[in-house]
């Protein structure tokens, strides 16, 4: 064994075993240690340090040749990523113009009118950002229309929802108008809305149903109980897996309720209860029933 | 030693018996020599906690607290930043404005701080314009010394903190010019939240939020060559070289500084250069790097990154970052490796340099 090779073994032995360098190898560790050195011992013309890698190893770069060179695509597919932009997605940036839009506005340094917010706002109606609820980001897309009375302002509203993006906001408008007008008890504005709504949804069952039961509601809130309870019912029975399904089936109970049948109401909430136990609206239901027996 | 008293903490609690925990940990606190000062700081923050939450006591929570914050480096920053933030509290409820903006400061001193929260701290404390300079000095200072992936962790802490005390001394430009740099530095991740901070500043420097706006639209356009609107620019690129008194010393300093003998270094100082707001010396530097880091597939790509981010941060034109990447790998005779052929290649810097603004460092 070579000077070279000996120290190298008793190197090896001290880390190994923590026995100092100079002792000699114990019989037992000489498998040990040969199986060491055949690992560590590489061809002269190996340079691992110099190669990326996954590279090819020596044989492929024997056979490389031609016009692209193997190595140097390998750089290239290690540096692409440098070639992009960091990009900030469309939700954080929608959040901080929303941010930005409100922090303005309550600083007096925004111009609530300014039409450059209507494509902020109304993106706000179908996602809800950050402290921007939708039915204040669509009072806030109809002071973009100002010195028009609020009517008119909801007829511009629409007809620039309808050129927008190819109609792309237009439903998301008018539920929102039928929930905006609900909220203020004004239930005939709020049936027409959600029936334009409706004839816009197309043949999106997802639109479809989020119309109906506006429609429903605004007819229950008029006092049309029997139409309301049998739009709902309809839609319910069409479009069973909607996300809006639970709120419908909810909705049914609410008409049934103004309409005074209170047995149909209660039998409605516990089949919700019985079929959706896990949604958040059999939660507000159990509540709801709960208070319907307290008073029986 | 730590964990045990934690564990005692809940025990006691759990079974209504203060007194026990209090005993045991003033007993602790009485054997626990000076000698080893961190334990004792840590018993001494516990104490504190105790005092102050179950006893009501805050002058004996107060007590605890300097005792420890006195030790000054010596106690270990876990206990020194609870012991402050505790301080801080009992400050601001007493209207103790001064001596809560100087506890602040004090934990923004320690090198383990990296700046988070203490533009709030300091505005709900009601800090003075001088305090909150001195704030500012402490950030940019943490950055002026710190290096490589520090420097980058700061961009996204301590920079943000620095923009929000800019903007409060009424000096949005500047902090529109630190936000530049932060985009610089820090990783993709962190573009949403350094992009709010930007669009902030630029609207308090307009007074509106249109180019606040355009900003945001700016940073969230996809660009490609074929999409790349020439509508959207980046307003952040009108204002001028960021100057102050700690970036213009740590900028003489690298001045003085031998060139960097290794990649990595190299690698470093591109990044210093980027939050000096030398974009086109720091291209330069992580060009460097490049030629000289190992052929591994993380150095080439860490120094390819390093050498487009200026670039891309300031314009978002991955024409420009391909320009610079192609240079690295090819060099002026292109792919082909022949001069005079029609793949032959231009220096890059000169072009960033004409994009950034003629004569951008």
């Amino acid at each position: 064994m070579s000077r070279t090779a000996a120290s190298f073994r008793s190197a090896a032995l001290a880390a190994l075993f923590c026995v100092p360098a100079s002792a000699e190898p114990l019989p037992e560790t000489d498998f040990l240690l040969s199986k060491i050195e055949r690992t560590v011992t590489r061809p002269a013309t190996c340079a691992p340090c110099t190669v990326p890698a996954g590279m090819p190893d020596d044989a492929d770069r024997g056979s490389a040749a031609g016009d692209v060179n193997p190595y140097l695509e390998k750089i290239r597919e290690a540096v692409s990523p440098a070639r992009r932009a960091p990009i900030v997605p469309e939700k954080a940036k929608n959040d901080a113009l929303a941010k930005l839009f409100l922090a303005s506005l309550s600083d007096g340094s925004a111009d609530p009118s300014d039409p450059r917010w209507r494509p902020l706002l109304v993106r706000a109606l179908e996602k809800p950002v950050r402290d921007l609820p939708p039915d204040d980001a669509y009072r806030l897309l109809l002071a973009t229309f100002p010195g028009v009375d609020a009517g008119t302002a909801r007829k511009r509203l629409r007809e620039w929802a309808a050129e927008c993006e190819g109609g792309l906001h237009l439903v998301e408008v008018l539920l929102s108008e039928s929930r905006v007008l609900f909220s203020v008890r004004n239930w005939e504005g709020s049936l027409a809305a959600a029936e334009a709504a409706a004839a816009a949804a197309g043949n999106s069952p997802e639109l479809s149903a989020r119309a109906a039961y506006r429609k429903g509601l605004a007819l229950a809130g008029a006092g049309r109980t029997t139409e309301a309870v049998c739009v709902l019912r309809s839609e319910r029975d069409e479009h069973p897996e909607s996300r809006a399904a639970p709120e419908i089936e909810y909705a049914i109970a609410w008409a049934e309720l103004r309409g005074g049948d209170e047995k149909a109401a209660a039998e409605t909430l516990r089949r919700l209860i019985r079929e959706r136990p896990a949604d958040p609206v059999a939660e507000k239901a159990r509540q709801t029933l709960g208070d319907l027996e307290d008073v029986r | 030693m730590g964990a045990d008293f934690r564990a005692f903490r809940k025990m006691a609690d759990a079974l209504g018996e203060d007194a026990i925990f209090s005993a045991l940990i003033d007993k602790a606190i009485e054997q626990a020599s000076e000698e080893h000062p961190q334990t004792l700081c840590r018993l001494l923050n516990y104490r504190a906690d105790f005092r102050l939450t179950r006893e009501n006591d805050p002058k004996g929570s107060e007590a605890d607290c300097r005792r420890a914050m006195d030790f000054g480096k010596t106690c270990p920053f876990p206990a020194y930043s609870a012991c402050a933030d505790r301080l801080y509290g009992i400050y601001v409820r007493d209207g103790r404005t001064e001596a809560a903006c100087e506890t602040r400061l004090s934990v923004l001193r320690r090198p383990e701080s990296n700046g988070a929260w203490v533009a709030k701290h300091l505005f709900d404390a009601g800090a003075s314009p001088e305090t909150l300079e001195t704030a500012l000095r402490e950030l940019r200072r943490k950055s002026a010394t710190a290096g490589g992936s520090a420097l980058r962790n700061l961009a996204t802490t301590a920079q943000p903190e620095a923009i929000k005390i800019l903007i409060a001394l009424g000096r949005p430009a500047e902090a529109a010019c630190e936000a530049r740099t932060a985009l610089s530095l820090a990783l993709d991740s962190a573009w949403p939240r350094l992009s709010e901070y930007a669009a902030r500043a630029l609207k308090a420097e307009d007074g509106n939020a249109a180019r606040a706006a355009s900003f945001l639209e700016f940073v969230s356009e996809p660009l490609s060559e074929a999409k790349r609107k020439p509508s959207v620019r980046n307003p952040l690129a009108a204002f001028p070289r960021l100057r102050d008194s700690v970036r213009d010393a740590e900028s003489d300093r690298l001045e003085q500084t031998p060139a960097p003998s290794s990649w990595r270094e190299w690698l470093d100082r591109s990044s210093k250069l980027c939050w000096l707001d030398r974009p086109v010396d720091a291209t330069e530097a992580a060009m460097t790097a490049f030629a000289l880091c190992p052929m591994t597939e993380n150095a080439l790509a860490e120094c390819a990154r390093a050498a487009t981010r200026p670039a891309l941060a300031a314009t978002r034109d991955e024409t420009l970052a391909a320009a610079i990447v192609d240079w690295m790998l090819y060099g002026p005779a292109g792919k082909d490796s022949k001069m005079g052929t029609s793949d032959d290649l231009d220096a890059p810097l000169s072009a960033l340099r004409a994009v950034l603004g003629g004569n951008a460092p």
